[in-house]
């Protein structure tokens, strides 16, 4: 048993800023769209019109009551089946982001939900219309009331990336899986890897922590 | 006589099968002030919330200034809402617990409503903000957001917000009951000033002094009905009913 020696990981470092780099564009990627997708969902579950309610209700109970991995075989190798080649990146991007903006409909229309009914009162009294009350007074507050909860599906989005490894996307994880291949040396990738994703997380959190003060700072607040 | 600045004309409001108001009349002349009293539950507050359809009412209609505030079923529902929020933007509501944007500063609570509902550029709202702060006397406070500033002077941003709209009337719905007892008559001024100003008013209130000094109308609503109405110095001085008594004996003793 060789003695642990992170140095064997050296000649690899070009593969490892490559994984580091499409971990991080995957992430960037998927969390645009579940931003997009989980607001319109969110919207959708409180909308008065009774079958958008249904649809946004059955996709979200969908995405959270199915493991992340199966969304991903789904879409990859089941878009094919119906006439549409996607390719892994293009698969990779909408199955992340459809499984992370389910998470986000629900953080996003509790925090819709949390602002006090008589600041939509105020603003309708005013000759608003709802979708400026929505825009203008609503989501602002809302807003920094998912600030932290929406962190932390990130970090959970930035993790999930790791399961692109499995549709031959060369992330992080799929790197250091090539490089064990050769070098035998599990302990030193998976570890250089793990380090990677919590530093990529710490910076997430950080992010999370100073948004969350400026909105905070944006009403006043100390 | 001239038409009445707001009419209400057989306003029903349920609530499932819970009748709130049952039938409700009031004609309020251009530039008067009616103060509307009565016992917690006796449906001033919906009343209010009729005006400006905030609340809907189950059935009756409201008028302002000859206008009628909903459109009938005719109209396309865009036509409704397009109608109902310019018929909203010339009543001014103010709360009782304020209701202030609180992401945003007294300045800009006060210019929201004529950036997004009148379309006026910023420099020229924030000139007519400003005015209208200075005029509540928090000229100084400008920048300061809501939680920054006491009760009182919540209460007057938020005059300020509605009034800055130039609206035809101006609904009070106990705007003082949330407030510090010191602060009460801060704000009770400003309205008073308003109401001398030649403002239409209608104000829910619990401060009879209020009601019996600056109302023209004091109207006293027991179990979503109107029981008694008239001039202050008849429903303070000889009201006829023993209902309408025995509610300003039990409020003048606490």
């Amino acid at each position: 048993m060789p003695s642990f020696d992170l140095s064997v990981l050296l000649p690899y470092v070009p593969e490892f800023m490559r994984g580091l780099q499409a971990t991080l564009l995957y992430s960037v990627m998927s969390v645009g769209l579940a931003i997009v997708i989980g607001l319109a969902a969110a919207l959708a579950r409180l909308s008065d019109i009774a079958p958008l309610r249904w649809l946004a209700r059955g996709y979200v109970d969908v995405v959270r009551g199915t493991p992340a991995l199966v969304q991903i075989f789904f879409i990859y190798f089941g878009a094919p089946a119906i006439g549409i080649r996607l390719g892994a990146p293009t698969s990779a991007v909408i199955a992340l982001g459809l499984n992370s903006g389910g998470y986000l409909a629900e953080i996003f229309r509790a925090g819709i939900l949390g602002v006090d009914p008589g600041q939509v009162e105020a603003g309708r009294s005013l000759g608003m219309s709802r979708t400026q009350t929505l825009w203008r007074i609503v989501l602002p507050q809302a807003a920094r009331l998912v600030v932290p909860s929406t962190a932390g599906e990130f970090t959970n989005l930035v993790k999930g990336t790791s399961l692109l490894s499995t549709i031959s996307i060369t992330e992080l994880t799929r790197v250091a899986q090539q490089v064990v291949s050769v070098t035998f040396r599990p302990i030193e990738a998976y570890l250089a890897i793990a380090v990677a994703y919590f530093l990529i997380n710490a910076v997430v959190a950080q992010g999370g922590l100073w948004l969350e003060r400026a909105l905070r700072r944006g009403e006043g607040l100390r | 006589m001239a038409s009445p600045m707001v009419r209400l004309s057989g306003i029903r409001k349920s609530f499932g099968a819970h009748e709130v108001l049952c039938g409700i009349d009031l004609d309020v002349a251009k530039g008067t002030t009616v103060a509307v009293i009565g016992p917690s539950g006796s449906g001033k507050s919906t009343l209010l919330r009729c005006v400006n359809h905030l609340a809907p009412p189950t059935s009756g209609t409201v008028e302002i200034d000859g206008e009628s505030v909903s459109l009938g079923p005719t109209a396309s529902k865009r036509q409704q809402e397009a109608h109902l929020n310019r018929m909203r933007s010339q009543v001014g509501m103010v709360f009782q617990r304020f209701n202030l944007f609180p992401h945003k500063t007294a300045l800009g609570n006060v210019m929201e409503g004529l950036i997004a509902v009148k379309r006026m550029p910023r420099a020229e709202a924030a000139e007519a903000a400003h005015a209208m702060l200075k005029r509540v006397d928090l000229a100084g406070f400008a920048d300061a957001h809501p939680v920054r500033l006491s009760g009182g002077q919540q209460q007057r941003v938020a005059i300020a917000r509605a009034l800055v709209m130039q609206p035809k009337v101006m609904l009070f719905d106990e705007a003082t009951s949330a407030l510090d007892p010191e602060l009460v008559d801060e704000v009770l001024n400003v309205m008073r000033d308003l109401a001398v100003g030649g403002l239409t008013m209608i104000v829910v209130t619990h401060e009879m002094h209020f009601a019996r000094d600056v109302a023209d109308q004091v109207v006293f609503m027991d179990q979503g009905s109107v029981v008694e109405r008239g001039p202050p110095e008849h429903i303070f001085g000889a009201p006829t009913l023993e209902r309408t008594r025995s509610f300003l004996k039990k409020i003048i003793k606490s």
